[in-house]
């Protein structure tokens, strides 16, 4: 626990490589937003009737405009997918650089010459670990549902409020599937940045041995990291219904983005912090590149 | 017993009141085998002096369960895809026919749903006595018939006569996928013999149930009433309500217990809403199981609703009351006033669901929060609006269940649609109107199968030709109907304003429609638009320029497919646009997240 905590004034350090990765992230929501905007905004601006939208989320409202303009919501569906693409790719690229940091436990300052060369000389390894993962996620989502389904057959007497946590314990056992696998994937990704020239299967089996016997300390670790989030997001989501509905007006809309921003800004702060807790501990018995040299030429043994 | 029956002539001599309508018994002598899961029994009918009748037609409607390639189940993959795999199919057999005690099973046909008798002899069949011996397989989950573990739901369990028009001649409906039961009003004699220990859930209290080894046999006089079902458990608790006359009952397994309180709620409110506001029920009892059916929702028998345990999904919002108004309505508008849902659907569950929409308002409020989770708020009638704007939901409200080919179109123009298109019809009423309406349609119709026609006629009758030639195109023309207000100017001539705007309109409804101008000194300027051509350039001179104009502002037209382009704002506001936009960002960057990992 202490570990983590220690991590924090990484991320403090590492706040141009956190604000680089948050703005990357809104920028690109926002590009593909504003087609959304202009379009909607044709309707929804000489509207009388949008006007609850000002206040609270009128799904009225929303169901006229998408329920008229039959063709908006493929077309803007069919955008954030290539957006999500687009993202992933840039995200590969970027992943170079951040593990690098990371892993090496240089944060501050970051040599971006340095970085970027990374984020060029591992691209197609990210690629591979992606592609790799995506149908890791694929298998472990069916075989999770699998799951979730006996649990189900045992709780299908229940009612009312049990019901509804029985449901949400099998949202929680699937989260956990998942979760275990995105912290493999970083492990992956950290054993590219501490061990680059290996093969692909080598740089798979390493992270394997690193992630088996530690797999629940690291999924501990991640959820620990998330758990203020996920309050952060909820006092957001009740603040900012807060601001439109009772500050209202141009103002309670603005102060409504800065929290949703503040929100997405955290979370990619998040990330980091859990994968600085990552890179410490993956560097204990898997130094890599990032081994001293005094070490590596056995000086402290002379 | 001399008594018993006494009372049961009073009951519904009671019942039927000064409109009685002469309605035939059906015997029926059955047994349930849980063991083969099936129902064997006979059922004697002696058939009517008046018309003159040649033949008689009867409906085996768990045919429809019988095979994979039935009309019924030919858009029902659900129920197709259970039976495909528990290989356990329903169906209704006639072992044999007698005709006045004579054998006369050869002159017996089925196909699909429907039985015809053919007498030997050339002899009228009037007065002469018809039992037919029948064995009906039930499927494992199925809907109106059905069973699971010890649980059983009967409808549509015997065999029972078409419906006999006045010519003598028989109407047996073509049940295709979107079809419910349609019988003739009778009164039903049932015997039944179950295993002891099973809670029988029937419309009325047996009045008699005998024990008989391991079996018990109740009896029950019902009627009229143009259906009979049951269901059992031996798992059943009972609770009860009285409302005044009337006896409202549920039944429930113990699981079931915690949504009890909801279920009550709604039904005894919808209950007491639907006496006062449209007439008394006519049955005074009305029962609620809790039966493992395959599909969600609710079934609608007289005196009688089945209901389907709802799980945790259910409970963030109010969709399973919607479920429980829903069907009791169905006590008023299915039950005692009668149609045929196969050929005219819309007289059964648009109604049905325009009083759905009332209630709910009603009880919750216009806001009535069928759904509201964080921040998210969705009405009952939003819901409608939703569900009439699929692709398939467009188009003509009176029309037959057949010419809906999935049972999503269905839902959204026979339930969603045609809610709304009554509600405009309601609307164009008035208050004082539309009580009167209501309570002449019941009172005039219990106990009888309604038309279009019957509707139409009392619309005129009641209204006036304005309102009938509306309801007309609410149910005939298939045009989207849209109002829209466009092209707003202020412009300074000396000292005062003048207005211009464009109304316009798509759809053949041809009614005075009100509009609203709001100045910017807030005074309101109200109008009505009485549209000769599809669009007109209205100029007005005010003391204000306006500020906003709005057609229809209190969504008299509640069927308009598109209520944004209702108003237009002199100066644009960004605001919901903005706002809206911010949201979606903010959506777009969670998921980037998610996939992305940052």
């Amino acid at each position: 626990m202490l570990d983590i905590i220690r991590q924090l004034p990484r991320v403090r350090e590492a706040r141009k490589l956190w604000l680089m990765l948050y703005l990357l992230k809104a920028l690109l929501a926002f590009l593909l937003v504003l087609p959304f905007l202009f379009t909607v905004n044709a309707d929804l601006a000489r509207s009388a009737f949008a006007k609850t939208l000002m206040t609270g989320w009128d799904i009225s409202v929303i169901l006229e405009l998408f329920g008229n303009a039959g063709e908006l919501l493929p077309a803007f569906i069919l955008m954030i997918l290539a957006g999500t693409l687009v993202y992933m790719t840039i995200i590969q690229f970027l992943n170079g650089g951040v593990y690098y940091v990371i892993v090496s436990g240089h944060t501050s300052p970051i040599n971006w010459r340095e970085f970027f060369a990374e984020c060029g000389a591992c691209f197609l390894l990210h690629v591979k670990i992606t592609l790799l993962m995506l149908l890791v996620y694929i298998l472990l989502f069916s075989s999770s549902m699998f799951v979730v389904s006996l649990f189900g057959a045992t709780g299908q007497n229940l009612m009312g409020t049990a019901a509804l946590i029985m449901l949400l314990g099998k949202l929680l056992i699937v989260f956990l599937i998942l979760l275990a696998a995105s912290v493999f994937s970083d492990s992956a990704r950290a054993t590219v940045a501490a061990y680059p020239d290996r093969p692909f299967r080598e740089i798979l089996k390493t992270a394997s041995t690193y992630f088996k016997p530690g797999f629940a300390a690291l999924t501990g670790a991640y959820i620990i990291t998330y758990l203020p989030f996920f309050i952060l997001w909820a006092l957001v989501e009740w603040l900012a219904l807060k601001a439109t509905g009772e500050i209202g007006g141009l103002v309670g809309i603005f102060l409504e983005f800065i929290l949703f921003q503040l929100a997405a800004a955290v979370r990619t702060g998040q990330k980091l912090w859990f994968l600085f807790y990552l890179g410490q501990d993956f560097r204990k018995t898997n130094q890599g590149r990032f081994l001293p040299k005094q070490i590596e030429l056995n000086l402290d043994a002379r | 017993m001399m008594s018993c029956k006494l009372a049961f002539i009073l009951s519904v001599l009671f019942l039927t009141g000064i409109t009685a309508v002469a309605v035939d018994t059906l015997h029926v002598t059955a047994e349930l085998d849980t063991l083969r899961k099936q129902v064997v029994g006979v059922m004697t009918y002696r058939l009517p002096d008046t018309p003159e009748i040649a033949t008689f037609e009867f409906q085996l409607v768990p045919n429809m369960y019988a095979e994979r390639n039935t009309p019924y189940l030919k858009s029902k993959p659900q129920l197709l895809n259970i039976f495909e795999s528990t290989n356990e199919w329903g169906g209704m057999t006639i072992d044999s026919a007698l005709l006045d005690g004579d054998n006369s099973t050869e002159r017996v046909t089925v196909e699909y749903t429907k039985g015809g008798f053919q007498p030997q002899d050339k002899n009228r069949l009037n007065g002469r006595t018809v039992r037919l011996y029948f064995t009906t397989r039930i499927p494992r989950l199925g809907d109106r018939l059905s069973y699971f573990g010890e649980d059983y739901l009967l409808d549509g369990w015997f065999p029972f006569p078409a419906l006999l028009r006045d010519d003598g001649s028989w109407y047996n409906p073509d049940y295709n996928a979107n079809a419910e039961l349609v019988g003739p009003f009778m009164h039903y004699d049932i015997h039944i013999a179950v295993p002891s220990g099973m809670i029988v859930a029937a419309p009325v209290p047996p009045e008699s149930g005998d024990k008989q080894g391991e079996t018990t046999c109740y009896r029950y006089h019902f009627g009229p009433a143009h259906d009979f079902g049951l269901a059992m458990s031996p798992y059943y608790l009972i609770d009860s309500t009285r409302l005044g006359n009337a006896t409202l009952l549920y039944y429930y397994h113990a699981e079931e217990q915690p949504i009890l309180p909801e279920i009550k709620t709604a039904a005894e409110s919808t209950y007491v809403y639907m006496n006062k506001t449209v007439g008394e029920n006519a049955y005074g009892r009305l029962g609620f199981v809790l039966t493992p059916t395959a599909i969600g929702g609710g079934i609608e028998f007289p005196g009688l609703i089945s209901l389907y345990s709802p799980r945790g999904g259910a409970m963030l919002s109010r969709m399973y009351e919607l479920v429980v108004v829903h069907e009791t309505i169905h006590q008023w508008f299915y039950a005692m006033v009668a149609s045929d849902q196969v050929r005219e659907p819309w007289l059964d569950e648009s109604v049905t669901n325009f009083w759905t929409d009332r209630v709910f308002s009603h009880l919750w409020g216009e806001e009535d929060g069928l759904l509201d989770l964080a921040g998210l708020s969705l009405s009952s009638r939003d819901y409608l609006r939703l569900t009439a704007q699929t692709p398939g939901g467009a188009g003509r409200l009176n029309r037959p269940a057949e010419s809906l080919v999935s049972s999503a179109d269905f839902f959204s123009v026979i339930y969603s649609h045609g809610a709304l298109a009554l509600e405009t019809f309601d609307n164009l009423l008035g208050d004082s109107l539309s009580g009167i309406f209501w309570r002449e349609y019941v009172a005039r119709n219990t106990f009888r199968h309604v038309t279009a026609d019957d509707f139409v006629t009392l619309a005129e009758e009641i209204s006036g030709s304005d309102i009938h030639k509306a309801l007309l195109c609410l149910l005939n023309d298939a045009e989207a109907l849209d109002y829209r207000v466009t092209e707003l100017t202020n412009t300074r001539v000396d000292s005062v304003a003048e207005i211009g705007f464009t109304l316009s309109r798509t759809g053949k409804l041809d009614i005075a429609i009100p509009y609203w101008i709001i100045l910017y000194n807030n005074d309101t300027l109200r109008y009505e638009w009485k549209p000769e051509y599809r669009a007109e350039r209205i100029t007005i001179t005010a003391p204000s320029p306006a500020r906003e104009i709005i057609i229809d502002p209190e969504h008299l037209v509640a069927v308009d497919i598109d209520l944004i382009n209702n108003s237009v704002l002199a100066a644009a506001d960004n605001r919901p646009g903005l706002r809206l936009s911010s949201g979606v960002m903010f959506l777009v960057e969670s998921l980037l997240s998610v996939v992305g990992g940052w």
